[in-house]
């Protein structure tokens, strides 16, 4: 902590010879997953242009797309597939790469032509579990419905990814289009009910779980996570494993992108290309937890991280893997479905 | 008289109906004035022992605030705060989640960082430090279950190592702020605050916690509600800082326009007069109780606790009102007892006055009735009625008229005589001897005592005195002691009266088998001495003189002629032409030297 502290002060004393310029009342709205910006980053910022930051937060992509419309945020962070999303409903910016001087650190391979969104972190949606309390080893997402794990399983409340395991198991795309085979997935998943336990932040929808805690006290033994959330747990918890599930894992990247009624253009560029920077970057990677698509700041990590196979998984791990795509349309039959797959949730919690 | 009597009787009622209606009202009025006083004592301990509570209870929050503030300085080791924040956040959190009227918890250090966890006007902490020789300010917002839902961050102008909970706290001990308002929640509250002091003497860091006195005002609300008394609590710069008062803020005692009760309790307070009263609206009055307590080595409050009198005295009142209503019905059954009793005693005690002075005026043929329920008066009625037999016996032995002349004149009998021109009678019953032999004594008695009786109320109607039975004649006389009309004009009337009485007596003891008695009758009129003869132990009233043995020489002189009635000359020549008389003869009598004519009634 201490170290990075002093790093980022010896960055910003080089980065930052010219002094900003913001009106009083400047204000830099971020919406983001739960704690996805490392906060010394932000009172950093906020030291070197005196403007203020107010960063709300959400858990699900379907929250993001319902409150960008409530509140005017400048910049959100949205998957893959919402990036689309956004930019077919015209709420997003194109991004002016001469104005972001920093887009030369990122993986260009990660870059299109048009450019409307910058890519932020990547990870996978795989399982974590307790293999000495459980008793057998999960290797697949069908292993997830092993009766053995009945009421011991902690899901995802992403609607995208629930339904992308139960694709993959059945052997489809985990952005299939098709009805058929979304509705398929659906009964797949309520087969799937007796084993969760909790779902997300929430015991089966009623009341707080604490995913930690709860493997800790093994209320539960296996849960759908993010690399990137676990990893530092799973160092310190020699039980628990990441397993990348044959069936192939889902990959997924997060973006920054501009949210049309933005109007602090200097403001926002001004901090995108401070956090595209490599030391920030590096900060900001060590801090989350997820791999960085930024090659000047990959460079500046440690051995050890960039080792982490749960952070930075070998090409072996990611046979048959998908990337989280755009659904277009599909969205609303996917939408039907997880209402239905809710409501059998809630009414089994009862 | 019977009326009269009446009167006093009640007057005598009225008297004591008086005295049991003062009696009452001065033994209410004690015990009015005496329960008012135990009642204004019985609220002055009350009103003392909840101003107690509210002291004990604001010191309960100061002193519980006083433990948590040294718990939190004393948990850094080293002056930055921010390096333990977390562990400081998690101690904060605790206090602010278990105690409602901490508003806020917080650290700074000399370094001017700044940790704060606060309630209002979001649950957030709030960090400020200094990264690039700026001052940023840092909130973390929470939700209910702790967890961060948003941030802000800006550049901040706050130092909080220049404000006075952090500048004016000296080592090891508890700095107590004014109250104040709340910039967010506009509620009144104060600061506490704790230091620490490093081995070199050096203040290191200060804790501090806000509390809020809203819930200090909820309890005193509560406590008041319960007696309907107001209640304020005034801090050491005679503002109201907590009261029943439905302002919010301070209430500055000396400038408020307001005229409730409590404001002119406090004011009364605040000039020295611990207890009193103070009139409000309606000039309803209320008692106030007022106690000062220390709240650090420097500061006083005060607390001010007014209750309405109406609610004290209302029950007294009441309570009042019913035992006059009792003690009047009381008092009207006692009075209407007591004018039964009266009237039980007055009665009998009017007729025993009225039948005494029957009985003083020697009036014997009364009806004394000895009736009454009450055993003095009975026995009062018992000696009465005796005492008429007694004086009824007594009169028999005693000339009557005499005695009522000296009642009348209220004389006593004195030795001596006059001469005085009198009638003299003399009777005899013929052949006495004769007859008495032929009957038991009871029937002798019986008849002569029925003839005594029936010739002594004729001689006694026609004015006459009984002088003395002698055996079986009666000596009487007129003319003394009382001074008649017609003396001699009487006496033969009498005579005449005696003669047709008796032959009426003869023909019952005729029809009865009795003897017939045969009275012979003498009259005389002459000078004779009368007067009181005897001893001073014993006299008698009587006539002594020739006159008497002229009268009874007349009555001698019958058996002779075969008359039964003789009256002498000076009879014949005063009263002759009166009645029917006749010419017997002209005699010498025995003791007189002249002849004297006698004449006999036809």
């Amino acid at each position: 902590m201490l170290l990075k502290k002093v790093l980022l002060k010896i960055l910003l004393l080089i980065f930052i010879s010219s002094s900003f310029v913001y009106s009083k009342e400047s204000v830099l709205k971020i919406y983001s997953w739960t704690d996805y910006i490392d906060i010394s980053i932000l009172k950093n910022f906020v030291a070197k242009t005196g403007i203020k930051i107010e960063y709300d937060m959400y858990t699900s992509n379907e929250e993001m797309y319902e409150n960008i419309k409530k509140k005017n945020y400048d910049l959100v962070f949205p998957s893959t597939d919402y990036v689309s999303k956004l930019k077919k409903e015209g709420l997003i910016q194109k991004i002016s790469k001469t104005k972001l001087q920093n887009l030369k650190n990122i993986d260009p391979e990660l870059l299109n032509d048009q450019l409307y969104s910058i890519p932020y972190f990547w990870g996978t949606t795989g399982i974590v579990y307790d293999e000495k309390s459980l008793g057998f080893k999960i290797t697949t997402w069908s292993d997830l419905w092993d009766e053995r794990l009945k009421n011991k399983l902690a899901i995802s409340e992403d609607m995208k990814d629930m339904f992308a395991i139960a694709l993959k198991k059945l052997g489809y795309s985990a952005n299939s289009q098709n009805e058929d085979e979304i509705r398929q997935a659906y009964l797949e998943l309520l087969k799937l009910i007796p084993n969760v336990k909790t779902i997300g932040s929430n015991v089966k929808v009623i009341g707080s779980a604490d995913l930690e805690n709860d493997f800790i006290n093994k209320h539960i033994l296996a849960s759908i996570s993010y690399n990137g959330d676990i990893v530092e747990f799973i160092d310190s918890n020699k039980d628990l494993k990441y397993i990348y599930p044959e069936e192939g894992v889902l990959k997924w990247m997060d973006n920054i992108v501009i949210l049309k009624n933005s109007q602090n253009e200097k403001l926002v560029y001004d901090f995108l290309n401070f956090i595209l920077s490599p030391e920030v970057a590096k900060v900001n990677a060590q801090t989350i937890g997820f791999a960085t698509p930024n090659l000047k700041a990959k460079m500046l990590l440690t051995a050890d991280i960039l080792n982490n196979q749960v952070i930075y998984p070998s090409s072996a791990d990611l046979e048959n893997s998908e990337f989280q795509k755009n659904i277009d349309d599909s969205y609303l039959i996917y939408r039907k479905y997880w209402g239905f797959f809710l409501s059998q949730i809630n009414k089994d919690a009862k | 008289m019977r009326n009269k009597l009446n009167l006093i009787s009640v007057r005598f009622s009225m008297v004591l109906i008086a005295m049991i209606v003062s009696f009452s009202v001065i033994i209410m009025s004690y015990n009015f004035h005496r329960s008012t006083q135990n009642i204004y004592s019985f609220l002055y301990k009350i009103t003392d022992s909840i101003t107690d509570n509210i002291i004990e209870k604001t010191n309960y929050y100061l002193n519980k605030t006083n433990t948590h503030i040294k718990v939190l300085a004393n948990n850094n080791e080293i002056n930055n705060i921010l390096y333990s924040k977390d562990k400081n956040v998690e101690i904060m959190k605790q206090y602010v989640s278990s105690e409602e009227h901490i508003a806020s918890v917080y650290l700074a250090d000399t370094a001017g960082n700044f940790l704060q966890l606060r309630r209002n006007p979001k649950l957030a902490v709030r960090s400020i430090e200094t990264i690039n020789e700026k001052r940023i300010e840092f909130f973390e917002y929470k939700d209910p279950e702790f967890k961060t839902y948003s941030y802000e961050s800006f550049t901040s102008n706050y130092n909080p190592t220049v404000r006075h909970w952090y500048k004016f706290v000296e080592k090891e001990k508890i700095r107590i702020s004014d109250p104040y308002i709340y910039a967010f929640s506009k509620k009144l509250g104060l600061t506490i605050s704790y230091p620490k002091y490093n081995k070199y003497n050096e203040k290191i860091l200060v804790a501090g916690i806000d509390i809020t006195l809203e819930s200090l005002s909820k309890f005193l609300q509560n406590e008041a509600k319960k007696i309907d008394a107001s209640v304020a609590l005034i801090d050491n710069s005679n503002r109201i800082i907590a009261s029943s008062l439905k302002n919010k803020g301070f209430i500055e005692i000396a400038k408020t326009k307001d005229q409730s009760e409590i404001i002119l309790a406090s004011k009364k307070y605040l000039l020295g007069f611990s207890t009193g009263k103070v009139l409000g609206f309606d000039e309803e009055s209320f008692a106030y109780v007022g106690k000062t307590f220390k709240i650090d080595d420097s500061k006083s409050w005060h607390i001010i606790l007014t209750i309405p009198e109406k609610t004290i005295i209302q029950d007294l009142q009441k309570t009042l009102i019913e035992t006059i209503a009792i003690s009047l019905v009381i008092i009207m059954i006692f009075i209407f007892i007591a004018i039964l009793i009266s009237r039980k005693l007055t009665k009998p005690i009017i007729q025993i006055s009225k039948d005494m002075e029957e009985l003083h005026h020697l009036n014997l043929d009364i009806n004394i009735k000895a009736d009454s329920n009450i055993v003095e008066i009975n026995q009062a009625q018992n000696s009465l009625v005796s005492l008429q037999s007694g004086i009824r016996s007594f009169t028999k032995y005693m000339p009557v008229d005499l005695v009522r002349i000296l009642i009348k004149t209220k004389q006593e009998a004195i030795i001596g005589g006059v001469e005085k021109d009198l009638a003299i009678m003399f009777t005899d019953i013929e052949s006495f001897t004769t007859i008495s032999e032929t009957m038991s004594p009871a029937e002798l008695t019986s008849q002569l005592s029925e003839y005594f009786n029936e010739m002594s109320k004729i001689i006694g109607q026609k004015e006459g005195t009984v002088d003395k039975y002698i055996g079986d004649a009666i000596m009487a006389f007129w003319g003394a002691p009382l001074q008649i009309e017609n003396p001699i004009e009487k006496a033969v009337e009498t005579a005449i009266l005696m003669q047709e009485k008796l032959s009426l007596m003869n023909a019952n003891w005729e029809k009865e088998g009795k003897a017939q008695f045969k009275t012979r009758i003498g009259v005389h009129y002459g000078q004779t001495l009368v007067g009181n003869i005897g001893g001073d132990e014993r006299m008698n009233y009587t006539i002594i003189g020739d006159c008497v043995n002229v009268a009874s020489r007349l009555e001698g002189i019958n058996k002779k002629y075969g008359t039964k009635i003789m009256v002498s000359e000076e009879v014949y020549l005063l009263v002759g032409d009166k009645f029917n008389m006749r010419f017997i003869d002209e005699i010498e009598l025995k003791g007189k030297t002249n002849t004297t004519k006698i004449y006999t009634l036809n």
